[in-house]
């Protein structure tokens, strides 16, 4: 496993000794008004159960035990398809999901002993999302794509934002990076600006012009001679990418978040450029987050 | 019945596990059926397995690792298979164990050098099936001599096509030996077909040269100078990644052409799909093409040996494409992309026409089988007490063979 993933595995108690074809699986779709509905099986005797989904804790923080973690519980209801099945639809109406990676649990009721069993994942039917079919986002923006973890439970991972701006396509040629996008929740106003931000306290800024193209689609240029690489500072630097959309609207960071790709990372790769001392690439944290790495040679 | 398969590692990936995971769980339906793994090296397979299955291992890489015998090298195992440097000493002594102990109605090697372990350790009174995943004329000639001096004791061998069937018929003496073409299955998908509607194109398979993943690229180059609007997913993982990724960078195809990873099931995969690509330049079967048509995807299909053509009717549920030319097929894609009613009509047919490699049909054909095997054994069996000298007169001589062949192979090992 590559060590340096999000801390996918989770040895917990409950459920966690069962072989997977033990515990509950889950089906889900996704449809056109973004309804994420989950359908479990594999419950045998259990009497108005529940999902729970649980924010597992990030990486590089603390340890929490299970039963503290920020949770969520959802009735599960009889599916009308497929006796023994149960359902539940996560939209609108359903919890606030804050930013995370939401484990999916059951908790089975009835007469079955013992205590919430983890879910493994069935089969995810996201094609509405791959398609680009993703609906008109309503704000906050709220997405929700689930997900197998690395050791094969079934996962959801959330994001909340006032305002996004999602990017396209990435073009790197001749040391400059051009990012396409669309802005949601914000108006492109005069002034409007990219801005990319070394990660860390204080870090240095570098702001660049943006074009607006027209109902909030944007395009931006980001001169790589333009990122200082300071020596004395963090090597590799990381700069994070915002838009400033103007006036007195706050900053809105460039993500990748709206399609079926639950880790960008590794499926959307960019060229790396070398220019003087430093190799430099655009790519996406493991939140999905567009940034930019600079390392010395 | 009770039926066993033997299996190289059922905790692997590949075709060959799928489709074995696929027809064990479509006979479980009716019959006792269990899957003997040869290793084991993770907790779970990572394929789905009807529960109904029973599956064990022979060797656990993981608590089993430094067993001396592990060090010594096969003399069962031919040393001429793919896989020779996998088994040993150790895996001799399990599979034989395993093999003599086994009460089975039916036993099934699921490649070359366990069908030779089956052909020489196989219960008598069991109905011994060899499966062929790969294709004869495809093995090296030492594989080929090692298996015409022993397939002649199995009760069947099955290929995964009608051509290569013929090749055994025509190259191996085999009397009394049945040869059928046993295809793969695949199970009908739990969801919705695709609607075609969408503009990805979509690759499933182990990231090895031989898939050829490489023209594919350069022909997407071409599709997208003309159709931008469409992508590329290329599903799996192996040792081409990095170098197709440095290609896919080198044609400036970073925003259209995306490696995504090891994907199960995949099902969910292909219905994100219009077109689905295999550039292979060899398909003994060709398992990816019927996953895609039973969701409903037309696969424009490179015309190698043997699968393809068998699967595929060219202009009507799908294309057949010269191996290696990239301009036809990037044609092909792009006759598929210009026509919305060509897309749909021949999405449609495959997922009519790729319904006869449903568990269904597939699992009457190998029960027909194995029912005819078992009954010509019993009527055989009262003439047998001759065969079993003369066999036991084989094995002697084999044996024989074998050790004097023996220290040649740990030459070979050693050299390695």
């Amino acid at each position: 496993m590559n060590p340096s993933s999000v801390n996918d595995t989770t040895p917990d108690a409950t459920g966690g000794d069962l072989p997977k074809d033990k515990l509950p699986r889950a089906d889900c779709t996704v449809d056109a008004t973004g309804t994420l509905t989950l359908e479990v099986g594999g419950l045998r005797g259990a009497d108005r159960p529940r999902l729970l989904l649980r924010l597992r804790p990030k990486r590089g923080t603390e340890q929490v035990a299970v039963a503290d973690r920020a949770t969520h519980e959802v009735d599960l209801a009889p599916s009308p398809d497929e006796p023994g099945r149960w359902r539940a639809a996560l939209n609108g109406g359903g919890p606030v999901l804050d930013e995370g990676r939401w484990d999916v649990w059951v908790a089975p009721g009835g007469s079955t002993t013992g205590g919430e069993l983890r879910v493994v994942p069935g089969a995810r039917d996201l094609r509405i999302l791959a398609s680009g079919g993703f609906p008109d986002p309503v704000l906050p923006l709220e997405v929700r794509v689930p997900y197998a973890t690395k050791d094969g439970y079934f996962s959801i991972r959330a994001w909340r934002r006032p305002s996004h701006a999602e990017a396209g396509d990435l073009t790197v040629r001749d040391g400059t990076l051009t990012v396409t996008g669309r802005l949601l929740g914000a108006r492109l106003g005069r002034g409007a600006r990219a801005l990319l931000k070394r990660r860390g306290k204080g870090g240095p800024q570098v702001e660049t012009r943006l074009a607006d193209e027209g109902q909030g689609a944007f395009t931006f240029r980001a001169d790589y001679a333009d990122i200082p690489h300071d020596v004395q500072g963090p090597d590799p630097a990381y700069w994070d990418v915002y838009l400033k959309p103007g006036g007195r609207t706050a900053r809105v960071r460039v993500a990748r978040l709206l399609d079926d790709v639950a880790d960008k990372k590794t499926v959307f790769v960019y060229p790396t450029t070398e220019l003087g001392q430093v190799t430099i690439r655009p790519y996406y944290t493991l939140d999905n987050d567009l940034a930019v790495q600079v390392s010395a040679r | 019945m009770k039926i066993s398969f033997l299996l190289h590692n059922a905790y692997g990936i590949g075709g060959t596990i799928k489709t074995t995971f696929n027809l064990a769980g479509a006979l479980a339906e009716r019959h006792e059926v269990e899957i003997i793994s040869v290793h084991r090296h993770r907790e779970e397979p990572n394929f789905t397995l009807d529960t109904k299955v029973r599956l064990r291992a022979l060797t656990d890489q993981r608590v089993e690792k430094d067993h001396p015998l592990r060090q010594r090298a096969a003399k069962v195992f031919p040393a001429s298979e793919y896989r020779y440097d996998q088994y040993s000493e150790l895996t001799d002594q399990r599979i034989e164990e395993c093999l003599t102990g086994l009460t089975s109605d039916v036993v099934i090697g699921t490649r070359p050098g366990l069908n030779v372990h089956l052909a020489l350790q196989g219960p008598r009174g069991a109905a011994l099936v060899g499966q062929e995943h790969l294709t004869l004329d495809g093995h090296p000639p030492a594989l080929r001599n090692a298996l015409r001096a022993v397939y002649p004791r199995l009760d069947a061998i099955t290929t995964v096509t009608r051509a290569d069937a013929d090749a055994y018929r025509r190259k191996m003496r085999m009397p009394g030996v049945r040869v059928t073409a046993l295809p793969n299955s695949v199970p009908e998908p739990r969801l919705a077909p695709a609607d075609g509607e969408g503009r990805i194109v979509i690759a499933a398979g182990r990231l090895v040269r031989s898939k050829r993943h490489d023209v594919l690229i350069r022909a997407f180059a071409r599709v997208v100078a003309e159709r931008p609007d469409w992508r590329l997913r290329i599903y799996g993982k192996g040792d081409e990644h990095d170098r197709l990724r440095a290609l896919i960078e080198e044609l400036g195809l970073y925003n259209h052409v995306h490696l995504m990873g090891a994907y199960s099931p995949i099902e969910a995969e292909w219905v994100k799909g219009s077109i689905a690509a295999v550039t292979s330049s060899f398909e003994p079967f060709g398992m990816t093409i019927v996953e895609a048509m039973r969701c409903g995807l037309p696969v424009v299909s490179t015309n190698c040996p043997y699968g393809p053509a068998e699967i595929i009717e060219d202009g009507v549920d799908g294309r057949l494409v010269p191996v290696g030319d990239e301009e036809t097929l990037a044609g092909a894609l792009l006759d598929l992309m210009r026509d919305d009613a060509l897309r749909h009509r021949m999405g449609a047919a495959a997922l009519a026409r790729s319904r006869r490699y449903g568990p269904g049909p597939i699992v009457e054909q190998a029960e027909e089988l194995f029912d005819d095997l078992l009954r010509s054994k019993t009527t055989r069996g009262r003439i047998t007490g001759a065969f079993r000298r003369r066999a036991s007169v084989h094995a002697i001589k084999d044996a024989a063979l074998t050790l004097a062949f023996a220290p040649l192979r740990t030459l070979r090992k050693v050299k390695r």
